[in-house]
């Protein structure tokens, strides 16, 4: 609203400065730099995701439609809806993805990370720079075992002959975890360098910036996991 | 954080010592930009070159023995995507976005300088990838600059093999550095700009490149999606975009994927793309005219407005680039409605232009040419946009040079205009000296009557039914022999057009050693990047202390004033007279 506010005024109006104009930084709080850097990257990934979801609902054509309604060309099905509106012929070989138990393993790591995370996020807002250093280093390692279980994952169904080549189910999950494993391996480059610096021995002012977005950029992560997972889950 | 933080801390900004440090590793937006501006420069000359190629086959169908029908289609698909992604897009927010956006907001430098600096060197990266792509067996991609599977990535394409590779993976990489660029660019302007400079004081200029570098960091991710999976199609024999298929008799091991839904990901990028160049365009025509009319921007908040609204429409509307796809009629329909809808902002845009012009004190200086220049082909192309933007007229004339006039009308010849003008504008302020009127003029003439002699007569061809695409017209019946004497002109008037670039660079080059020392502001201009303390600006752009912003970007020909400009610097205590219709000199709220 404050932006819509913005661009009521009539700038040929009004000369001078404006009221509210920061003269030194003590008038108002404004997120940081880097804050505005990190939810705008977030807005990109979500398109990013978003976009895999699309095509991936998409993709699922005439998956779950009983076989008399697809020679009827009315499936029920919200995706054929939406595929034919788009002019996206419904295709027929979907076929659900095996689901192994070492994924539900993964998300529970990732879970502990996260929550590793913002207990490191409590520990810097109440100074605790003693114990902080552990609380990181639990949630990077956590993060590093997630990637970890994926690529074993990866290992298993490789073994069991289901490359992506071979359905779309298995193609778009080699895809998904791909491109949420780079992200993962994107923050852990922050982690990194986060976490040098407490080892170094930053006050908790010069790091609470650094703790603070990488414990929401986890969490965003988190959230994107287990949407995409409960995607995999119920398709 | 608080606006001290970034503004007036030198600290960030390490002071390279080295020829290397400040040329080449450089963190300063300036150079930054320079490189940006090179580099895509540079490699439009290539593509450049490959339409002259073009042409001459057109032209003179057989003339050039190297020109094959596989050539054909590679110069086609490299000229069209080097041109709308790594010239336009490279040039107007990587160049002209990292040079101006600092500068006019009055920041020392963008608010990640690292992070600017690796843009630069990944954009570099795509670009060379993109480059290597001529020289691998089998060439570069010939599958049409949008790509298109199944063909891209099918036997017999040109480059199936190799050059699609190449071309996915750089146009990823090229997403990457855009990414790291588009952050830096939007946190600046809102994070960094200096005292007193308010959202609705920025110049024009600065709002068409934000709300441009905002919509390439929401539509950039649909083609990186598409191209990693066209990729995982290609290497590994995935499905998404692949259907089953029987080539040359063999069926390949694709089945169910959907190439429809590649142009749907293609062009949800692809549509915002064009705004994504136009929008910068809109902004640094608006500021040319304004300065160059020394009048005031008629209507400076619907401006503002309109290219807000463009841009959240320009992401509803790309649908209308596949209408000949099969898609369902109310899709269309829904996608017709929208595309006209756009028209209303633009058109607001293109009457306050003109609005500013009246009984302005026009100054007809090159970039003031080139400015207008911009109007007319925006007009007719953007026109001839309506047309298309309508199901049943873009039907017929969807595969005719009717759209290939179109959209070098709009999008190639319209953003390349300003891009000139705005060159001929900042030159001073960038180098430091004066480039020659006498050749300006002579280019600025040659260009826009060229334009016109190669793509009007094209979209008489699209009327006549001429398809493009086509490598040569052989034998048909409802194309009149007239036809060929048309698309020969054009290639003439192409290769004139083309060469005629040459005084340009001329121009630049020559100035830049021999031209007469430029004035610090030779325009006359108000906005801040004309008042640094020094000319070229130096490493931290303001001295010791950043400007203070007291008034909007276009106080021209103020009544009273001593001056027919005021600049944004100035306070209003400075100002002896005020206009009686301007009410007094108070503080705001």
């Amino acid at each position: 609203m404050k932006f819509l506010r913005e661009l009521a005024k009539k700038p040929w109006l009004t000369r001078g400065l404006a009221v509210g104009t920061d003269l030194g930084g003590v008038a108002h709080h404004r997120p940081s730099i880097a804050a505005t850097g990190l939810w705008f990257y977030i807005g990109v990934a979500t398109v990013m995701f978003s976009l895999i979801v699309a095509a991936y609902v998409l993709r699922l054509g005439n998956y779950g439609a009983d076989p008399a309604s697809v020679a009827a060309a009315t499936s029920s099905r919200p995706w054929w809806t939406l595929a034919a509106l788009c002019g996206i012929p419904p295709a027929d070989d979907w076929q659900p993805m095996a689901e192994p138990a070492l994924l539900w393993m993964n998300t529970g790591i990732l879970i502990v990370s996260s929550i590793a995370w913002q207990m490191a996020r409590s520990d810097v807002r109440h100074g605790r720079m003693d114990k902080l250093p552990f609380t990181l280093i639990a949630g990077g390692v956590l993060a590093f075992l997630f990637l970890a279980g994926q690529l074993m994952v990866w290992r298993q169904l490789v073994d069991g002959g289901q490359f992506a080549a071979a359905s779309p189910a298995y193609a778009f999950f080699y895809l998904i975890t791909a491109m949420h494993g780079l992200h993962l391996l994107g923050g852990l480059i922050f982690w990194g360098l986060t976490t040098t610096k407490v080892m170094q021995g930053a006050k908790a002012g010069d790091v609470k910036t650094d703790v603070n977005l990488c414990a929401i950029y986890w969490h965003y992560l988190l959230i994107i996991w287990i949407v995409m997972f409960v995607l995999l889950l119920i398709t | 954080m608080s606006y001290s933080t970034i503004a007036e801390d030198t600290r960030p900004l390490h002071h390279p010592k080295t020829w290397v440090g400040k040329y080449v590793w450089s963190q300063d937006h300036k150079v930054i930009a320079l490189q940006y501006t090179i580099t895509a420069v540079s490699v439009g000359l290539v593509a450049l070159v490959l339409s002259g190629l073009m042409r001459l086959q057109l032209g003179f169908p057989g003339m050039i023995q190297f020109i094959t029908p596989e050539a054909y289609y590679q110069f086609v698909t490299m000229h069209g995507m080097i041109m709308v992604i790594y010239l336009l897009t490279a040039l107007l927010l990587g160049g002209f976005g990292n040079y101006m956006i600092p500068l006019m907001i009055g920041a020392r430098d963008m608010v990640f300088p690292y992070v600017n600096m690796l843009s630069f060197w990944v954009y570099l990266l795509s670009v060379i990838v993109l480059m290597a792509s001529f020289f691998v067996p089998g060439g570069p991609t010939g599958a049409g600059w949008t790509l298109y599977p199944p063909q891209a990535i099918t036997a017999g394409t040109p480059g199936a093999t190799w050059g699609i590779i190449l071309m996915l993976a750089s146009l990823a990489i090229f997403i990457v550095a855009f990414t790291m660029g588009g952050l830096n660019y939007v946190t600046t302007v809102l994070q960094a700009r200096t005292r007193g400079m308010t959202l609705m004081r920025m110049p024009c200029t600065v709002w068409g490149i934000f709300v441009a570098t905002i919509l390439g960091l929401l539509a950039f991710p649909a083609l990186l999606v598409a191209a990693v999976m066209m990729m995982l199609d290609r290497l590994i024999g995935t499905s998404f975009f692949m259907p089953s298929i029987i080539s040359m008799g063999e069926p390949l091991a694709h089945s169910g994927g959907s190439p429809i839904l590649f142009q749907h990901l293609f062009w949800f990028f692809g549509h915002p793309e064009v705004y994504i160049v136009a929008l910068p365009a809109f902004g640094i025509v608006s500021d040319l005219i304004s300065t160059h009319a020394r009048k005031n921007i008629f209507g400076y908040r619907m401006m503002v407005w309109a290219i807000i609204i463009i841009g959240g429409l320009s992401f509803v509307v790309w649908a209308h680039h596949m209408y000949v796809s099969g898609m369902n009629p109310y899709f269309g329909f829904f996608f017709a409605t929208s595309t006209l809808i756009i028209a209303v902002p633009t058109a607001i845009k293109v009457y306050n232009w003109i609005l500013t012009l009246w009984r302005g004190d026009i100054h007809l200086r090159v970039p003031m040419l080139f400015a207008i220049g911009f109007i007319f082909t925006f007009i007719h192309g953007g026109l001839t946009g309506l047309f298309l933007g309508n199901v049943s007229v873009d039907v017929p004339l969807s595969d005719t040079y009717f759209v290939v006039g179109h959209f070098h009308m709009v999008m190639g010849v319209s953003p390349i205009l300003v891009v000139f003008g705005a060159i001929y504008h900042w030159y001073p302020k960038i180098t430091g000296r004066m480039w020659n009127k006498m050749l300006g003029q002579l280019h600025f003439w040659i260009t826009f009557i060229g334009v016109y002699l190669i793509y009007l007569p094209m979209h008489y061809l699209g009327l006549l039914g001429v398809p493009r695409r086509y490598y040569e017209m052989g034998d048909t019946d409802f194309v009149p022999a007239s036809a060929q004497w048309a698309n020969e002109a054009i290639t003439v008037a192409a290769l004139t057009v083309g060469v005629a670039q040459l005084i340009f660079f001329y121009n630049l080059i020559h100035s830049y050693f021999k031209g007469p020392k430029a004035d610090p502001n030779p325009w006359g201009a108000t906005s801040l990047e004309w008042q640094t303390p020094q000319t070229p600006p130096v490493h931290g752009n303001w001295g010791p202390t950043l400007p203070t912003v007291y008034r909007w970007a276009y106080d021209y020909s103020v009544p009273g004033a001593a001056q027919d400009f005021i600049p944004q610097n100035v306070p209003p205590e400075d100002m002896a007279q005020d206009h009686e219709t301007r009410g007094p000199a108070v503080v705001e709220e």
